[in-house]
C-alpha cells in the first residue's frame, strides 16, 4: 500500500480566497450598477450575453491551447481579468450600457477563472483527499466571498458603486501575483489509472457521463437562476434604489457567512455521512421545499428562505459535491470536458433560464410564475441527481472492472440465430466443435436432434448418447434401433437397450449375452431382465459382471443407467461398495434419472469423494425437497463427519431455493467448524450472485459481518501484542508460524466481512471491491471506497475502512495494559475460538518452555470439543513435562 | 452483464473448445474466458509479444506465430505464453506473426483470476501439468529447506506436521490455514525396509512425503533412482490422477507423512491461492525442463 501524500489545502485556499474577494466586490458593483441603471427586466438579456461570450471564449481557448494545461490557462485568465476590469472601471461613467458590459464581463471572468482553478486542483487530488481538501479550499472561497462582500458593503457607504469595479481589478491583480508561488511550485499530477501519452478518443461511457454532467449543471443553474431572479425581483420591488447596493452587500455578506459556516461545520460531516451521491440532493431538496412554500403561500419569507438555501449551500455543499463529480474522470478527460461542461452548464443554464423568464414570466404574476418555474425545474433537478449518482458510481465500477475480469458471466442465452449456428455445428466434421455445440444446446435445454446419432465420429455419437440417455425420446429410440450393428460396442449397447424397450431384437439380446464386449453383455442382461425373458440364467450374468473386472462393473452400471428400474436397486448398492469412481458415476447416473432408487445415507457419504462429488450433488438436486431436508438435517447434526459436513453448504446451495438459503443463513452463526462456516458464506454468495432476487434475512448476515470485523481487529491486536513482547533470538519456528497465522487470519477475516456484505448486496461485485481495497492501486482503492460509501451506512463502512487501512495496532500503551506480559498474549491465544491458532499457540508454549502456562493448558483442555485441540494441548503438556 | 453479443459468445466458446487445455473445460468456464479475451489481428512481421514483457496469452485463431530466437511456431488452435503466465514469468522471446494472424489475447493476470474463480478449469490444468511432467520423467524440485529438516523424535503432532509441510512445500509458505488443513488430514507413517510404496498400474491415492529414510524408484528400461527426505512419492501421479508408472520400494526403515489425495483435492478447492501457487510451481518446472507446452498439442513436434 503506497504512502498517502499529506494534502496541503492552505495554498489553493488562499488563491481561491483572493479570486473570490475580487469576484464578490465586482459582483456587488455589477448588481448595484445594473439594477440602478438598467433595472431587473434586462437581467435576462445579460445572462444570454454571458452564455454566448463564455461559450465563444471556451471554444477559442480549446482551439488555441490544445495541451489543456489548466495552470497556464489560470494565469492567463487572471491577467486578462485584471486588464479587462481595469478598462471597464475607466469607462463606467461613459454610458449606462457600460453596466451591461460589466455584468457580462463579470460573468465571463467567473466562468473562465473559477472552473480553471478547480481543474488545477482536481488534477492533483485523489478522491479520498479531495473530500477533505475541496471542502477546505471551498471554505477559502466562501471566506473570500464573505470578505469581498464585506469590503463592498463598507466601500458602498464610502464611495460610489463604480469605484468598486476598480477594487475588483485590484483583487484580481493580487490573485494573479500569488497564484505562481502558491500553485505553480511543485505541482504533482495525481497518478492516473490510465495515462495515455496522446489523448485518446473518449470512450462512449465517458462522453455519456460528460453529457450527463452538462445536463445536471444546466438544470441546477436554471433552477437557481430563476430562484435568484425571483429573489432580486422581490428585492427591487420592496427596497429603495439608493439603498439597494448596501442592502445587497449586507445580504450577500450574511449569506456568505452562512456558506462559510456550512462549509466548515456541515459539509465534511455531511459528505462522510451521505457520500457524494446523496449529498447532491441536499440543495435541490431545500429549494423544492422553499419554492413550493412560496407557490402555496406567496409569502416573502419563503423567497428569503430559498435565497438562504441557495446562498448557504450553493458554494459549500453543492460546489464541493459537483466538484467531486469530476474526480472519477482521468485528468486528460477532465481537462477536455470540464471547461465546456461548466460553461454550457452554468452560462447555458443561465441563458435558458433567461429565455424562459423573458418568455413566461412577465406581468403582475411574474414572481409567482417564477416560483412555479423554480418548482418544476427543481423537480427535474432531483431526477437528474438520481441519474448522476448512478453514473458517478458506474465510473468507479469501470475502474474496478478494468482492473479485473468480468466474473458474472453465464453461458450465453441462445437466440434463434445461435441455436441455428449450434445445430449446424453439430454436423461439423471437427468433433471438438460438434461436442461443444451439443453441450451448449443441452445446457440450455434445447432439444438435441436425433439425427446426430448418424454422426461419423464415434466420440460425438457417444457424447450425444450420454445426453440423450435416461428418459429416451421416441425419435431417438427409433434411430437407435437401427444402430444395433454399429461398430462401436457402446453405441451398439445403447441400440440394444433401446430395442429392449420395444421388445424388438430379443434374439439379438440373447446372443449378446455371450459377446466379448462387457458393454454388450451388460446391455443384454439388463434388457432381458426388463423383458422378463430369461432363456438362460440372466441373473448369473449380472452377478458375473458385478464380480468381474472394473470394466465389467462400469458396463453393468452403465446398462442400468440406460434403463434404471427398481429391481436393480440392490445391484446398484452392491456396485458402490468397491469405491470405484467410474462405476460410482454410472450408479449416480441411474439415481439421478430415478431418485426413488437412491439410498440417501450412501449418497450423502459420496459427497466427500472429490471424483464423484459433482454427480452426487446433481442427484441431490434431482431428488428435490425431500433430499434437501436430508442435507439440512445432516448440516445440523453434530455427528455428521467433518469430511461430509464441509461439502454440505455447496450441495445445499445447488437447490437455489429460499428454503436452501434460509437453512444456510440459519446455520452460519452456529457453525463451529471454521472451514464449513466459510463454505456456507461462499455458498450463500454464489446463490445470491446467481439469483439476486433470492430472499434472505439480512440481519444475521450483518451480525456475521460485524463479528468478522471484530475478529479481524482482534487478530490485528494479538499480532501487535505478540510483536510487543517478542522474545530475543533465537527465533523459534512456532513464533514465526503464530505470527504468520495471525496475519493470515486477519486477512481472511476481512475477506469474510466483504463476502458477508456481498451476500447482502449481490449486484455490487463486492469481490472486486475487496480486491481493490486490499491489493489495488490508489485509483482502484479510491473507486472501491467510493462505491462502498454508497452501499454501506457510515457506522459500518468507517470501521471497515480503518481496518483495511491500518494493518497494525499502534496504541502501545493500551496494548501493554491489556497484555502486560507475553504469557497473557499466549493465554489469550490458547483460548481463541480458532482451532489452528490454539494448536500453534500450544506448540509455541512447549517450544519456549513456558511452564507457567501448563496450568492454563490443563484448565482449557477439557473445555474444548475439538479433538485436534485436545491432542495439541496434551502434546504440549507432555513436552513441557519432559523438558521440565 | 456480458459485453459481447450472444452470437459472438457462442462462436468464441465453440472456438475455445478447439484449443488444447481448454477442450475439457466446462462451458460456463469457457464463457468466462470468451468474455475476457480481446480479438487482435497482426500483419505478417508484426511483433505479437516482446521479450521481457509480462506474458499475455495469445490464442491463435488463424495464421502462424514464430519465436525470433527459438524459431518455435504457434499455429492455429495453439496458445502462446500460457505456461509462462501460469509460472508468473515474463515473455522469453519476441514472437512475431509469420503470416497475417488473428488471435484472442488474454492478459496473464486475467487468466490467473479465471483459474482462481473456476476450479474445474484449474483442475484440468493441474492434471495436464502433472501428466506432462510425468511423461517427461521430471520430478518437482526439492525444497531448499530440506537440508534443515529435523523431524522431532516422538510422534508428530498436527503443528509438527504443519511445520514439516511448510518446509517441504516452499510455494505454500504463506498459506498456513491450507497447510494446517493438510497437516490435519495427514498421518505420520513408519514403514519397514522393502515396503512397496507404489507399483506400475497402481492408482495413486495419496502423497507420501519422506521425512527419514530412502526409497528406490524403478521404471521399466531405466536404472533405479534413489530418493530421500523431502521427496513426495506419488505426488505427480496423484495430481495427474494417473496410475504409477514405476515401482517404488523402501530401501530401509522410512518415516513419512501420508497426505490422502482426496484431502489434498479438497484443500486445493478450498484454498485456490494454494492451488495457484502449486500450478505456478509445476508450470515453472515445465518451463525449466523444456517440456511441451500445456496448451500445445503434445503430438505436434516443432
Amino acid at each position: 500500500m503506497s504512502k498517502e501524500r499529506p494534502p496541503r489545502p492552505w495554498a489553493p485556499a488562499i488563491v481561491l480566497f483572493l479570486i473570490m474577494v475580487a469576484h464578490a466586490i465586482l459582483e456587488t458593483a455589477r448588481d448595484a450598477l445594473f439594477l440602478t441603471q438598467l433595472g431587473p427586466d434586462r437581467l435576462g438579456w445579460a445572462y444570454v450575453a454571458i452564455a454566448a461570450t463564455a461559450l465563444t471564449a471556451v471554444a477559442a481557448v480549446r482551439r488555441w491551447n490544445r495541451n489543456h494545461d489548466p495552470y497556464r490557462m489560470l494565469v492567463l485568465f487572471l491577467l486578462a481579468a485584471v486588464a479587462g476590469t481595469g478598462v471597464l472601471a475607466a469607462v463606467m461613467v461613459q454610458s449606462p450600457w457600460a453596466s451591461f458590459v460589466l455584468y457580462v464581463w463579470t460573468g465571463l471572468v467567473a466562468s473562465l477563472v473559477v472552473p480553471t482553478f478547480w481543474l488545477v486542483l482536481d488534477n492533483e487530488l485523489r478522491v479520498k483527499e479531495a473530500k477533505r481538501v475541496v471542502a477546505w479550499v471551498a471554505a477559502g472561497g466562501s471566506l473570500g466571498a464573505l470578505v469581498g462582500s464585506a469590503i463592498a458593503s463598507v466601500l458602498g457607504h464610502l464611495v460610489v458603486a463604480r469605484h468598486l469595479v476598480t477594487a475588483g481589478a485590484i483583487g484580481f491583480g493580487l490573485a494573479a501575483i500569488f497564484v505562481r508561488p502558491l500553485l505553480g511550485a511543485k505541482r504533482v499530477p495525481r497518478p492516473e489509472a490510465v495515462a495515455p501519452s496522446e489523448p485518446e478518443p473518449a470512450p462512449r461511457r465517458m462522453q455519456t457521463y460528460a453529457v450527463l454532467l452538462v445536463c445536471f449543471a444546466i438544470i441546477s443553474t436554471v433552477t437557481l437562476t430563476v430562484g435568484d431572479l425571483m429573489f432580486k425581483r422581490v428585492m427591487a420591488e420592496r427596497i429603495d434604489t439608493d439603498q439597494l447596493a448596501t442592502v445587497l452587500g449586507a445580504t450577500y455578506t450574511g449569506l456568505n457567512v452562512l456558506a462559510l459556516v456550512v462549509q466548515l461545520a456541515i459539509t465534511p460531516r455531511l459528505l462522510d455521512r451521505l457520500g457524494v451521491g446523496s449529498a447532491l440532493a441536499v440543495l435541490p431538496v431545500m429549494v423544492l421545499a422553499t419554492s413550493l412554500g412560496f407557490v402555496l403561500t406567496g409569502t416573502a419569507v419563503a423567497v428569503f428562505a430559498l435565497k438562504l438555501a441557495d446562498g448557504g449551500l450553493r458554494n459549500s455543499i453543492h460546489r464541493v459535491t459537483t466538484e467531486l463529480l469530476y474526480l472519477p474522470m482521468a485528468n486528460f478527460e477532465r481537462n477536455r470536458a470540464k471547461p465546456l461542461v461548466e460553461v454550457i452548464g452554468q452560462r447555458g443554464g443561465q441563458a435558458v433560464a433567461a429565455v424562459l423568464v423573458l418568455t413566461l414570466a412577465s406581468g403582475e404574476d411574474a414572481t409567482w410564475t417564477l416560483a412555479v418555474m423554480t418548482t418544476v425545474a427543481v423537480a427535474i433537478w432531483l431526477g437528474m441527481v438520481v441519474m448522476t449518482r448512478r453514473a458517478y458510481l458506474r465510473r468507479f465500477r469501470d475502474t474496478l472492472e478494468a482492473a479485473g475480469i468480468h466474473r458474472e458471466v453465464r453461458v450465453p442465452v441462445l437466440d434463434e440465430h445461435a441455436v441455428e449456428l449450434l445445430t449446424a455445428t453439430i454436423s461439423s466434421p471437427d468433433e471438438k466443435q460438434s461436442i461443444a455445440a451439443l453441450g451448449l444446446l443441452a445446457e440450455q435445454g434445447v432439444r438435441i436432434p436425433a439425427l446426430v446419432l448418424y454422426h461419423p465420429s464415434i466420440n460425438v455419437v457417444r457424447h450425444a448418447l450420454g445426453l440423450l440417455e435416461g428418459n429416451i425420446r421416441k425419435d431417438v429410440a427409433l434411430i437407435l434401433q437401427q444402430l444395433v450393428d454399429h461398430e462401436d460396442p457402446e453405441i451398439q449397447a445403447a441400440a440394444l437397450a433401446a430395442s429392449s424397450r420395444t421388445g424388438r431384437n430379443a434374439a439379438r439380446l440373447t446372443k449378446a449375452l455371450d459377446d466379448n464386449e462387457p458393454e454388450l453383455r451388460a446391455a443384454a442382461a439388463i434388457g432381458l431382465t426388463l423383458l422378463r425373458k430369461s432363456p438362460r440364467d440372466v441373473h448369473a450374468h449380472i452377478e458375473a459382471l458385478r464380480d468381474g473386472s472394473e470394466e465389467d462393473r462400469v458396463a453393468l452400471a452403465h446398462a442400468i443407467a440406460r434403463m434404471p428400474a427398481p429391481q436393480f436397486r440392490p445391484v446398484l448398492l452392491q456396485l458402490l461398495s468397491r469405491k470405484e469412481p467410474a462405476v460410482i458415476r454410472q450408479v449416480l447416473k441411474s439415481w439421478r434419472a430415478t431418485p426413488a432408487l437412491v439410498d440417501l445415507d450412501r449418497l450423502l457419504a459420496l459427497i466427500q469423494v472429490p471424483r464423484v462429488r459433482g454427480e452426487a450433488r446433481a442427484v441431490f438436486v434431482a431428488g428435490g425437497e425431500a433430499f434437501l431436508r436430508r442435507l439440512i438435517e445432516a448440516l445440523d447434526d453434530p455427528r455428521t463427519p467433518l469430511a461430509v459436513r464441509r461439502h454440505l453448504p455447496r450441495t445445499i446451495s445447488r437447490f437455489r431455493t429460499e428454503a436452501a438459503a434460509t437453512a444456510l443463513v440459519a446455520r452460519l452463526p452456529r457453525e463451529p467448524d471454521g472451514a464449513t462456516e466459510f463454505k456456507i458464506l461462499r455458498a450463500l454468495g454464489r446463490m445470491r450472485a446467481d439469483d439476486p432476487e433470492l430472499a434472505i434475512a439480512p440481519a444475521p448476515i450483518r451480525v456475521y459481518a460485524q463479528q468478522a470485523r471484530e475478529d479481524a481487529m482482534r487478530y490485528t491486536r494479538l499480532r501487535a501484542a505478540l510483536d510487543l513482547h517478542r522474545a530475543p533470538t533465537p527465533r523459534l519456528p512456532g513464533y514465526g508460524l503464530l505470527r504468520d497465522l495471525l496475519t493470515e487470519k486477519r486477512v481472511h477475516a476481512i475477506e469474510r466481512v466483504f463476502r458477508a456484505y456481498g451476500i447482502e448486496h449481490p449486484r455490487d461485485d463486492l469481490q472486486s471491491i475487496h480486491d481493490a481495497m486490499v491489493r489495488g492501486d490508489d485509483a482502484q482503492r479510491d473507486a472501491a471506497r467510493e462505491i462502498l460509501e454508497h452501499i454501506l451506512p457510515q457506522d459500518e463502512r468507517d470501521p471497515l475502512f480503518d481496518l483495511v487501512a491500518h494493518d497494525d495496532d499502534d496504541d502501545e500503551a493500551e496494548l501493554r495494559e491489556r497484555f502486560p506480559t507475553y504469557h497473557e498474549v499466549l493465554a489469550t491465544l490458547l483460548a481463541d475460538h480458532s482451532d489452528s491458532l490454539r494448536c500453534v499457540a500450544a506448540h509455541h508454549v512447549a517450544e519456549r518452555r513456558l511452564v507457567e502456562l501448563r496450568d492454563e493448558l490443563l484448565r482449557l483442555k477439557p473445555l474444548t470439543e475439538s479433538k485436534l485441540v485436545t491432542q495439541a494441548f496434551e502434546q504440549a503438556i507432555a513436552r513441557l513435562d519432559v523438558q521440565h | 452483464m456480458s459485453s459481447i453479443d450472444p452470437q459472438t459468445a457462442v462462436e468464441r466458446v465453440l472456438t475455445l473448445r478447439q484449443f488444447p487445455g481448454f477442450d475439457d473445460a466446462d462451458l460456463s468456464e469457457l464463457a468466462i474466458v470468451a468474455e475476457n479475451v480481446v480479438e487482435e489481428t497482426f500483419p505478417a512481421g508484426a511483433a505479437v509479444v516482446t521479450v521481457g514483457h509480462p506474458a499475455a496469452l495469445h490464442l491463435v485463431l488463424e495464421g502462424r506465430l514464430v519465436g525470433q530466437t527459438s524459431r518455435q511456431t504457434w499455429n492455429q488452435h495453439e496458445v502462446l505464453n500460457a505456461t509462462e503466465a501460469m509460472a508468473g514469468r515474463r515473455t522469453r522471446e519476441t514472437v512475431v506473426a509469420a503470416l497475417p494472424t488473428r488471435t484472442l489475447r488474454l492478459e496473464a493476470k486475467d487468466f490467473t483470476e479465471i483459474l482462481e474463480d473456476n476450479f474445474g478449469f484449474l483442475s484440468n490444468i493441474r492434471r495436464t501439468l502433472a501428466r506432462r511432467l510425468l511423461a517427461a520423467e521430471v520430478a518437482p524440485p526439492l525444497s531448499p529447506s530440506v537440508e534443515e529438516l529435523e523431524p522431532p523424535p516422538g510422534a508428530l503432532g498436527m503443528v509438527d506436521r504443519l511445520i514439516m509441510l511448510r518446509a517441504l512445500m516452499p510455494f505454500a509458505k504463506g498459506r498456513i490455514e491450507a497447510l494446517a488443513a493438510l497437516a490435519q488430514a495427514s498421518e505420520e507413517v513408519r514403514l519397514p525396509a522393502e515396503a512397496e510404496l507404489g507399483a506400475i498400474g497402481m492408482q495413486a491415492t495419496s502423497v507420501l512425503v519422506l521425512l527419514e529414510g530412502t526409497a528406490s524408484c524403478t521404471r521399466p528400461g531405466s536404472p533405479p533412482q534413489i530418493v530421500g527426505p523431502g521427496h513426495a512419492i506419488g505426488a505427480l501421479e496423484t495430481l495427474g490422477e494417473v496410475p504409477f508408472t514405476s515401482m517404488i520400494r523402501t530401501l530401509g526403515p522410512v518415516r513419512a507423512l501420508r497426505c490422502p489425495g482426496a484431502a489434498l483435492f479438497d484443500i486445493l478447492e478450498d484454498h485456490t491461492d494454494l492451488a495457484l501457487a502449486m500450478i505456478e510451481s509445476l508450470s515453472g518446472s515445465v518451463l525449466d525442463a523444456g517440456v511441451v507446452d500445456v496448451f500445445t498439442d503434445p503430438s505436434r513436434v516443432n
